[in-house]
């Protein structure tokens, strides 16, 4: 679960203990009615100051501000950092640092009657880059492979599903993605760390070749489309 | 009413001021690598903190909040990241080299400061330093006569050749520098005349192993000077050793 809930929760909870606590001990000799009025216009206020900071919230995980639509992975060459139109977090850097670029993707399973759909989706207003006019094609190409790598864990995904001798329930579905999500989840974060976010050159051409070659050695997967035996 | 208003407003003035923020990362310690921009900050607040001397300390072991900070400074990793990385070009790398080196001589001078009893205000950060200075001239000098090489039209031509020696030449001269500061082991602790003393043995042992047909007849010279000067039995051990390899490397070359 999102840690933004527990904060949320935390804060939910002081709040209300602070209002009954004040309406409790300063409004102790009121009378009832202008006890109750009191305590619905701070609620009042407390939810439209809830609304307003949940808006808030919400706009630096997904800037709907500024939205366009997910792009499927197919159209990959098209992505540049003009399509990167989220916004980063108040106080957020990379190790201290404020120039800094993240791209988020994700693979999304849909089933219907015939077929099972697993696209890999770019977020764009969900990622971002410090200077959306920036032309750096080394950044670029660091973002873009984080894509090609949930793109490779997708076809490992509809390779597995293909395999499968009989229709897959949504349940065993559901684990199977849940796996290669958390293997992406470790690919990224090594991918990361081992070229230092593009900067130890070196070792950001190496994985460029290698998921280059992975997703070569699975092309028959290519497809989101994965059809029902 | 007021009141009860004013009374939230307290309530949600001190849980958000509650919050705080985290304290300011200065100096970037949370990067893996520290790069141009992270050395220019720190040699920045060196120069700075030397110039007002007196009033505050260098970044050093002594003080916790810039203790980190000295330890990323004099990280090898920093630069063998960039240096060892043959994906980058010869030309890009010799210029981050140069700027290193730069960084480096900025290091020495505010760090080799005397008390008033002659001793080193920084002793282990000095040693380090040293150190830090001898292991990163290998990559220095070796992208250099690389980059000789890459520029020359003949690199195979005679000038070439004398112009790599003669930078091979420069090196162990740089090193006979550092070989010069045993004249003031009293001055180090114990401590740092102990990481000083490795990092000579180390570093001198390498230089022979990396250039073995350079001519050390200087350096030989030079340590069987620092030895008549050595009082510590680290140093006179260490010194005796590298005189041993020095002199029979001297000795086949002249073979």
């Amino acid at each position: 679960m999102e840690p933004y809930f527990f904060i949320l929760l935390f804060f939910g909870a002081i709040y209300l203990l602070g209002i009954i606590l004040v309406v409790v001990t300063a409004g102790k000799n009121l009378p009832p009615l202008r006890r109750i009025s009191i305590t619905l216009r701070i609620n009042l206020v407390i939810f439209l100051l809830g609304c307003a900071m949940t808006s808030v919230a919400i706009l630096f995980d997904f800037n709907y501000l500024n939205y366009e639509s997910p792009i499927p992975y197919s159209n990959w060459k098209q992505i540049r950092f003009t399509d990167f139109r989220g916004l980063k977090r108040p106080g957020q850097s990379l190790d201290g640092m404020n120039e800094f670029a993240f791209i988020v993707g994700e693979m999304q399973v849909t089933r219907n009657d015939k077929a099972i759909t697993a696209t890999t989706y770019f977020f764009p207003s969900r990622s971002y880059v410090y200077n959306s006019n920036l032309e750096n094609d080394y950044l670029l190409a660091h973002e873009l492979n984080h894509l090609h790598i949930t793109e490779y864990c997708a076809r490992l995904f509809r390779k597995e599903i293909k395999a499968a001798s009989k229709s897959v329930p949504d349940d065993t579905i559901e684990i199977i993605k849940t796996r290669f999500r958390k293997y992406d989840d470790s690919l990224q974060f090594a991918y990361d760390d081992q070229t230092y976010h593009s900067y130890v050159l070196g070792k950001q051409k190496a994985w460029e070749r290698t998921i280059d070659s992975c997703l070569k050695s699975l092309s028959e997967y290519e497809n989101p489309v994965i059809t029902n035996r | 009413m007021s009141k009860f208003f004013y009374s939230f407003l307290i309530l949600l003035t001190v849980t958000i001021s509650g919050c705080g923020s985290p304290p300011v990362d200065t100096f970037h310690l949370q990067k893996k690598y520290w790069d141009e921009a992270d050395y220019d900050n720190i040699i920045g607040i060196i120069q700075y903190v030397n110039g007002n001397s007196g009033t505050d300390k260098l970044p050093c072991y002594a003080v916790a909040a810039s203790k980190p900070a000295f330890i990323k400074m004099v990280d090898v990793e920093n630069f063998k990241v960039v240096l060892d990385d043959t994906t980058l070009g010869l030309t890009f790398r010799n210029g981050f080299a140069k700027k290193m080196f730069g960084y480096y001589e900025a290091m020495v001078d505010p760090y080799r400061v005397l008390d008033r009893e002659d001793k080193f205000v920084y002793p282990r950060e000095l040693a380090e330093i040293l150190n830090f200075g001898m292991e990163f001239q290998f990559s220095y000098f070796k992208i250099g006569n690389e980059n000789v090489k890459k520029v020359a039209d003949k690199p195979n031509s005679q000038e070439v050749t004398d112009m790599i020696k003669s930078n091979i030449q420069t090196l162990i001269g740089n090193f006979n520098v550092d070989l010069g500061f045993v004249r003031h082991e009293k001055a180090f602790n114990a401590e740092a005349l102990e990481i000083f003393a490795k990092g000579l043995d180390k570093y001198i042992r390498q230089l022979m192993t990396e250039f073995p047909d350079a001519d050390y007849t200087n350096m030989l010279a030079k340590a069987k000077l620092m030895q008549e000067k050595a009082e510590t039995p680290v140093m006179k051990s260490t010194l005796a050793t590298l005189i041993e390899l020095l002199d029979a490397k001297v000795k086949s070359i002249a073979k």
